[in-house]
């Protein structure tokens, strides 16, 4: 990075555990929150603080964004595609998603907060692969949750809801 | 409801504490620039209602446990939404509703937001679960969309009748559903302000009443599909248009009861109208139409076929120097009074029309395609069907101005030799050409269809073979086999060609590959029957090369050329007759551009 | 609002920024917590964010509430200057807070909407929202009156902050919110509370000044106030107000300007016309053309006026009477057209419209005028005379041809307005066909120009037999080459030497509007032999073919071997018609010849007979005897061998008026006699393809095909009819109707 002629610009960011991480700004810009922030504000060269996120989870979404920085831009109306329900995730994406289930929901959170909404996209579409297919106890025993239906609640929701089934 | 005085502090929440101190931190507090810094005052102060008391610190542990056992009891509602509304199927959309009670909260809107109608079983089990009175949810009040046309007449008032709780509904269609009655349509409408679209086709019971009862609920309404409700009258639409005043789309073909005391209302009161269908209202005049043009900046499709009192007028009264850039259809079939004068108007005031339908508006003359052709490379689609006083001058200068033609129809157009025909057979990306019973073609025109296409000038510009897709040569007498079989041999994706009535191919060997002819056709139609379509068309091509000895003989033209890159514009073909036309009210994305391949 | 930049630094930012989130998110922990209770919840999801949301309301409220207050301290411009700075200050920080309050936008906002809650907003729209309710309601009253009276300051001609006025409106602009979608603007509030207002100062301003100024000023000065105010008005929009306005505000300028003022403008026109003052027409035509309707007065006014000038040209010219010179009248039309198409070009633009006007003027005093007091066809004939003077060999000037061409244009505008295009066609082709008979065509060039001119205007039908004319000269040509070749094969020297040099013309019988002669006629044996060898020739080549002699267009040379050209030794030549040829050959058995001699010599009827002795008594070739001798029987010629003349070459082929006269009248009657045949034709062309056809109907039908030659009377239709229905080519079905016989 350092050989290139003209030096990309950087920004600090000052994590919740107060690391300071120092990114291109394109990388970081992939974030909304950041994004504004910056065009708010104007870069003084003060680090940024991010006090939602520590530095563990910060590198590995800096490691998306490093990824996908040139990606184009999420157009306003990619809430009516977000609705085709897609699944699909591409391969790096696949394997930039096998972490424990402690991070996967940092991702997500840190994703949600910093408004990256192509990682917070990818993060939902891995969850949603793993409920696919499964019963409702092999999901709460995939994501550890506890029943706190009566017996005689779950009875009654099954019977609402008998019409849904696969076409 | 119950959620405000429970928002409490999360584990995360100190940060908020962080914000709340760091907020106020500016040096100097001008008060007249003060407009930002007691708009933080007023966070901090939200903040602080936040602020931990005694009893919390219990119930944060506790979550702070849960968070830790269960990781994704971490994310918020809105998360877990978006992570369910990855989920296509139903059932795995129900198996997260039985898994907890934070789970089945935050997937039961998804699931119920198009319950399953199309069969009888689901139906009933939808029906029962609404009506119970201590459901589990509230499922009523979730219902968004509903579409009971799978199930057509079997659906009654008592079908219906139950699901009339269902007050949020945005969607609801019912084409086809014909017993249904104002009974189950008023309950239905009274009191859901959600509505956004109706689609009540073919409902011809039902009259004035559900649309009073849909104009005093339905505010938000955009698109409305009452095709061939007869019983409807002005009285009731011009209550519609007064108060749904965000319509988009309409279609009210076949509506024989409506003059122009609604179609004006629906002009003065709708200014968002993008498509109006118009079909078969016998009774409309001149005055409705100028009004719909002139008032709606934003109309794109207008259809009037069979509005037989519409005259030049409709038109030579436009506001004579706007401009309607939007429309791009505009379907005048059977408009017999519609003259030259009229056309040159229309040109001129709607300089972007895409499809112009002019089929049996039997006065015009080569001085309307002459105007026609100012719509140069915008006009895509124009039928001139049984226009027979139009002539080789008029389509040759057509074809000149206007290159993008994709389709066109002259049937019946009995002054065109082969001059025209050769013409049409440069436009690079004709996909379908009409020319039934126009008697004079000979082989030479359908030589001039085969011959692959040059593109650019000179002897070196790329060449590629016909694009051509449908071809309607019935009653052309003419013909002969030899000039259809250059045809199919360079055409390769010819997929569908009518011949009926022409000699030369009602011969029992040939007739083997035409399809059937349709139920209603009596025995005179059927002999001389001859439609060659999908499959049917490469059988007999196929025959014609190998089986039949006597015609064996390679393609004319050798077909292997560049392939015509026709990505730069979208493709929109729209059918003749919008009785066949299904088209479904869809309004909260813009008018698709998207194709719509119709024959 | 740079001061509110400098005075937010990022941990201020992001602190908000992450408050809020945090209080969105929180209620995660809350639901997890509390014990659940189905009847709270049978609602399904819920977010949280409507606190906030109610918080930001009243706080925005109360701080506009603030500064309506203190917009009370000011007036006019100054109240302008605060308005605007105050707008500029909150729509700042709306953009800030739409930005911190993002997470809140992106859920429970969306949410809110998607669900169709009313009045829920994105954050921006929000504060947008409450500027509009808190703010605008109490002071847009106030602000427009500032901007009016900015305005009218600048009409009067003062100078004035104009980017004031451009902030206001794009104020009003940007607070018009689509109900149905608020993401997108609508015009509404502009309109309803800066265009309606401006519009009305604007017209009741104009209103004022033009009745003012009218009163003071002639018609011809307020056009240019006018013009100049509306040109003002037009420049103003892009300086300080939105594009959207130029249609209305100009409705409104012409409506004080010009609709109000219009008869006054119009009364002005015929004095214009009277006085050709074309710049003024121009500006009248550009100020009456902008209003509704506006022209169709002048444009009645305009044709009369041209009409009365057409009609008051010919009369001027029609004194000689019946025997105008062609050219004199062709041109006397040519005039007016061209001054007045001048007139529509300049000061009309050559807008249609007036071009129609000028075409009607021109058609009706084409064809109906004092010349043409006994019918429209005075003027085809006139036309097509004077087109063949032109065409001719001139002995005067020989036209150059780019004035040939010109001419022939002009005469293409007269022609274009002639009704009677048949009868044009019928005089055309006649002299046409004399032009290549005599060979007095002055230039094939210009004959082929003028027949593709007239094919272009009326097609191919209406020139296909002058086109065979034509090609039948070129065969004719070709034939008489090889008739040559074809005498010096076939005959010795002697015979050659002997043979008469002759031209032959073969005309297609169909194609020519030519006549068997009318008179017997024993052409000379020396002719006799010369055209039997050719017949002999020509049937050798073509045979079947029926040649017809027509010789009353034939002519020859004679040389007179008994006198001499004066001072010099040669003989003249006689240029003479054949039946000239054939009396005079008389001569060389004898120099004395009877009347009944030549009568019984030529077998000439007495009309073509007399006339030619006449010429030759004239020119005194022939002296009769007794002098002055009828010509009748009894009646001795002597040639007269002391003939005198200074020519080498004497034309006594001289054309004899009586037969022109004839000629004129033989062509009218079969004029008619072509349109019976041509309307009968149409008629049966017309049922054909219709089969059944109402009376009325395949009257007006007719018409409509036959219009481009001749305009057809309708009487003269129904004649025809009645005729066909008497051949059985029609019959009368019930009704109406008429149906055709296959």
């Amino acid at each position: 990075m350092a050989a290139t002629a003209s030096e990309p610009k950087k920004v600090t960011l000052t994590t919740s555990d107060n690391a300071d991480i120092s990114v291109e700004r394109e990388v970081a810009e992939r974030s909304i929150l950041i994004k504004n922030l910056l065009e708010d504000i104007g870069d003084n060269g003060d680090a940024i603080p991010i006090p939602n996120v520590n530095e563990a989870v910060m590198k590995k979404v800096l490691e998306w964004c490093e990824q996908h920085r040139k990606d184009p831009p999420a157009s306003q109306d990619d809430d009516a595609d977000s609705r085709k329900k897609s699944t699909d995730i591409d391969e790096w994406d696949q394997k930039f998603m096998q972490v424990d289930q402690e991070m996967l929901f940092e991702i997500i959170l840190a994703a949600n907060y910093l408004d990256i909404k192509a990682l917070l996209d990818v993060g939902c579409k891995t969850v949603a692969n793993m409920i696919k297919g499964k019963s409702p106890d092999e999901i709460r025993k995939t994501f550890n949750i506890q029943n706190d239906f009566t017996p005689e609640e779950e009875d009654q929701i099954r019977r609402e809801n008998e019409w849904a089934e696969d076409r | 409801m119950t959620r405000s005085r429970r928002i409490k502090r999360e584990p995360s929440a100190s940060r908020s504490d962080t914000s709340a101190s760091t907020s106020p931190e500016r040096g100097v507090d001008d008060d007249n620039d003060s407009f930002m810094s007691q708009g933080n005052d007023s966070q901090s102060s939200l903040a602080i209602s936040l602020s931990p008391d005694a009893d919390d610190e219990v119930l944060r542990r506790a979550i702070e446990e849960r968070c830790r056992v269960s990781p994704i009891s971490r994310l918020p509602a809105e998360l877990m939404i978006a992570i369910f509304s990855k989920l296509s199927s139903p059932s795995d959309l129900k198996h997260c509703m039985l898994v907890s009670r934070d789970w089945s909260r935050n997937s039961v809107g998804l699931l119920w937001h198009r319950p399953q109608t199309n069969k009888w079983s689901s139906m009933k089990n939808v029906i029962s679960t609404v009506r119970k009175a201590d459901s589990f949810f509230e499922y009523s009040n979730l219902i968004k969309r509903l579409n009971l046309s799978a199930l057509g007449t079997e659906i009654s008032d008592g079908t219906l009748q139950p699901l009339s709780g269902c007050k949020r509904v945005e969607r609801l269609t019912l084409t086809g559903c014909s017993k249904l009655t104002d009974l189950s349509l008023t309950a239905m409408l009274t009191d859901n302000r959600s509505l956004l679209a109706l689609d009540v086709s073919n409902l011809d019971s039902i009259t004035d009443k559900t649309m009073t009862a849909m104009a005093a609920n339905a505010v938000r309404l955009q698109g409305l599909n009452i095709t061939n409700c007869k019983k409807i009258t002005d009285e009731s639409l011009e209550e519609v248009a007064k108060s749904c005043r965000h319509l988009k789309r309409l279609k009210l073909n076949g509506c024989s009861q409506l003059t122009d005391k609604s179609i004006i209302a629906f002009a003065h009161h709708c200014r968002y109208i993008l498509e109006i269908d118009l079909h078969d209202c016998k009774n409309l005049e001149d005055d409705s139409i100028t009004t719909l043009i002139n008032e709606g900046p934003h109309l794109r499709e207008l259809r009037l076929a069979h509005c037989w009192r519409i005259t030049d007028h409709a038109f030579l009264r436009l506001n004579p120097e706007a401009t309607f850039e939007s429309l791009r259809i505009l379907d005048l079939t059977d408009c017999g009074e519609l003259q030259d004068a009229g056309v040159q108007k229309i040109v001129q005031a709607a300089p972007r029309l895409r499809n112009l339908v002019l089929a049996k508006c039997r006065l015009l003359t080569d001085r309307a395609v002459l105007a026609i052709t100012r719509l140069g490379k915008n006009l895509h689609y124009i039928h001139l069907g049984h226009c027979s006083r139009i002539t080789d001058v008029g389509v040759g200068q057509l074809v000149k101005m206007c290159n993008r033609i994709r389709y066109i129809d002259l049937a019946c157009c009995g002054n065109l030799t082969d001059t025209s025909v050769m013409q049409l057979a440069t436009l690079p990306k004709l996909k379908r050409i009409g020319l039934v019973k126009c008697t004079n073609i000979t082989d030479r025109s359908i030589q001039a269809l085969a011959k692959p296409k040059q593109l650019g000038h000179g002897a070196m510009a790329p060449v590629t073979p016909s694009v051509l897709e449908r071809v309607h040569l019935s009653y052309c007498t003419n013909l002969t086999l030899q000039g259809i079989h250059a045809l199919l041999n360079n055409c390769p994706r010819l997929t569908h060609l009518s011949l009926t009535g022409v000699q030369a191919f009602l011969r029992e060997d040939l007739i083997v590959f035409c399809r059937e002819a349709p139920a209603e056709f009596n025995e005179h139609q059927r002999d001389v029957f001859c439609v060659f379509s999908g499959i049917g068309v490469q059988r007999l091509r196929n025959y014609l090369n190998v089986d039949s000895p006597s015609l064996n003989r390679g393609p004319l033209f050798d077909g292997d050329g560049t392939m015509f890159d026709e990505s730069d514009e979208p493709e929109m073909m729209v059918n003749v007759t919008a009785q066949a036309n299904g088209m479904v009210i869809e309004e909260d994305e813009d008018f698709g551009e998207g194709s719509e391949m119709m024959g | 609002m740079t001061d509110l930049r400098g005075g937010m630094d990022m941990k201020t930012y992001m602190g908000l920024y992450t408050a809020i989130h945090n209080f969105c998110t929180a209620q995660k922990a809350v639901a997890g917590a509390t014990t659940f209770s189905a009847h709270n919840n049978r609602g399904g999801a819920h977010l949280l964010g409507e606190d906030l949301y109610q918080h930001l309301i009243e706080y925005l409220k109360s701080h506009l509430q603030g500064v309506q207050t203190r917009s009370r301290d000011h007036v006019d411009e100054a109240l302008l200057t605060f308005y605007i700075k105050e707008w500029n200050r909150y729509t700042t920080a709306g953009q800030y807070n739409n930005h911190l309050f993002r997470y809140l936008n992106r859920h429970w906002v969306k949410r809110e909407m998607d669900e169709g809650k009313k009045n829920i907003f994105d954050i921006y729209t929000l504060h947008l929202v409450r500027w509009k309710e808190d703010m605008f309601i109490g002071t847009q009253e106030s602000v427009m009156r500032s901007v009016l009276k900015l305005v009218e300051k600048q009409r009067n001609g003062e100078t004035i902050e104009q980017s004031h006025i451009k902030s206001v409106v794009d104020s009003f602009v940007s607070l018009g919110l689509d109900e149905s979608d608020s993401s997108k603007s609508t015009l509404d509030v502009y309109k309803e509370y800066f265009e309606k207002p401006f519009l009305a100062a604007t017209g009741e301003y104009y209103n004022n000044e033009s009745k003012q100024f009218l009163a003071e000023n002639s018609v011809v000065e307020y056009m240019k106030k006018a013009e100049a105010r509306l040109d003002e008005e037009k420049d103003r929009v892009p300086l300080y107000l939105l594009g959207e306005i130029m249609s209305p505000l100009m409705r409104t300028c012409e409506q004080s300007l010009i609709t109000s003022h219009s008869q006054a403008l119009r009364e002005e026109f015929q004095i214009l016309l009277d006085h050709d003052k074309q710049e003024d027409l121009g500006r009248m035509y550009k100020l009456l053309a902008r209003i509704p309707e506006g022209l169709d007065p002048l444009r009645n006014r305009f044709e009369t006026h041209v009409r009365k000038a057409g009609l008051a040209a010919v009369e001027k010219v029609a004194q000689e009477g019946e025997n105008i010179e062609p050219k004199i009248y062709v041109e006397a039309l040519l005039e007016v057209h061209t001054q007045y198409q001048d007139l529509v070009n300049r000061a009309f633009n050559g807008e249609s419209e007036f071009v129609r006007s000028l075409d009607n003027a021109c058609r009706e005093f084409v064809n109906r005028n004092k010349i043409c007091k006994s019918g429209s066809n005075k003027s085809p004939e006139l036309l097509a005379k004077y087109t063949d003077t032109l065409l001719k060999k001139s002995s005067a000037k020989m036209t150059e041809e780019d004035d040939m061409e010109k001419l022939l244009t002009q005469i293409m505008t007269v022609f274009k307005y002639i009704e009677d295009k048949d009868v044009f066609q019928k005089f055309y082709s006649r002299m046409l066909a004399k032009r290549l008979v005599q060979t007095t065509s002055a230039s094939d060039d210009a004959e082929t120009s003028m027949i593709s001119k007239l094919k272009e205007a009326c097609g191919f039908e209406y020139t296909n037999k002058l086109q065979r004319m034509f090609q039948d000269m070129q065969i004719s040509k070709d034939l008489n080459t090889s008739y040559k070749e074809w005498l010096e094969q076939n005959l010795d020297g002697e015979d050659l030497k002997k043979a008469i040099d002759t031209t032959y013309h073969i005309l297609g019988t169909g194609f020519w509007p030519l006549n068997a002669p009318t008179t017997p006629f024993t052409p000379p044996q020396l002719i006799v032999q010369t055209y039997e060898r050719f017949a002999r020739f020509y049937n050798h080549k073509h045979q079947g073919r029926k040649l017809s002699w027509l010789w009353q267009l034939c002519k020859g040379e004679m040389k007179a071997n008994y006198c001499k050209v004066v001072g010099t030794k040669v003989s003249p030549t006689f240029q003479v018609s054949t039946y000239q040829m054939a009396i005079l050959l008389l001569f060389n058995d004898s120099d004395t010849v009877t009347y009944d001699e030549i009568t019984e010599g030529t077998k000439l009827g007495k009309e073509t007979l007399d006339p030619s002795l006449g010429v030759f008594i004239k020119a005194k070739v022939l002296i009769a005897s007794p002098d002055g001798a009828k010509p009748e029987s009894g009646t001795t010629y002597k040639l007269n061998t002391g003939f005198k003349t200074k020519k080498i070459k004497v034309n006594l082929n001289i054309g004899i008026k009586s037969e022109q006269k004839q000629e004129v009248e033989d062509t009218h009657k079969t004029i008619e006699e072509d349109r019976k045949l041509l309307m009968q034709s149409a008629i049966v062309r017309i049922m054909k393809s219709r089969k059944k056809m109402k009376h009325q109907q395949l009257v007006s039908e007719t018409i409509n095909q036959i219009k481009n030659r001749f305009m057809p009377r309708i009487p003269d239709i129904k004649k025809c009819i009645d005729i066909l229905l008497e051949k059985e080519y029609l019959e009368r079905l019930e009704g109406d109707e008429l149906g055709y016989l296959a």
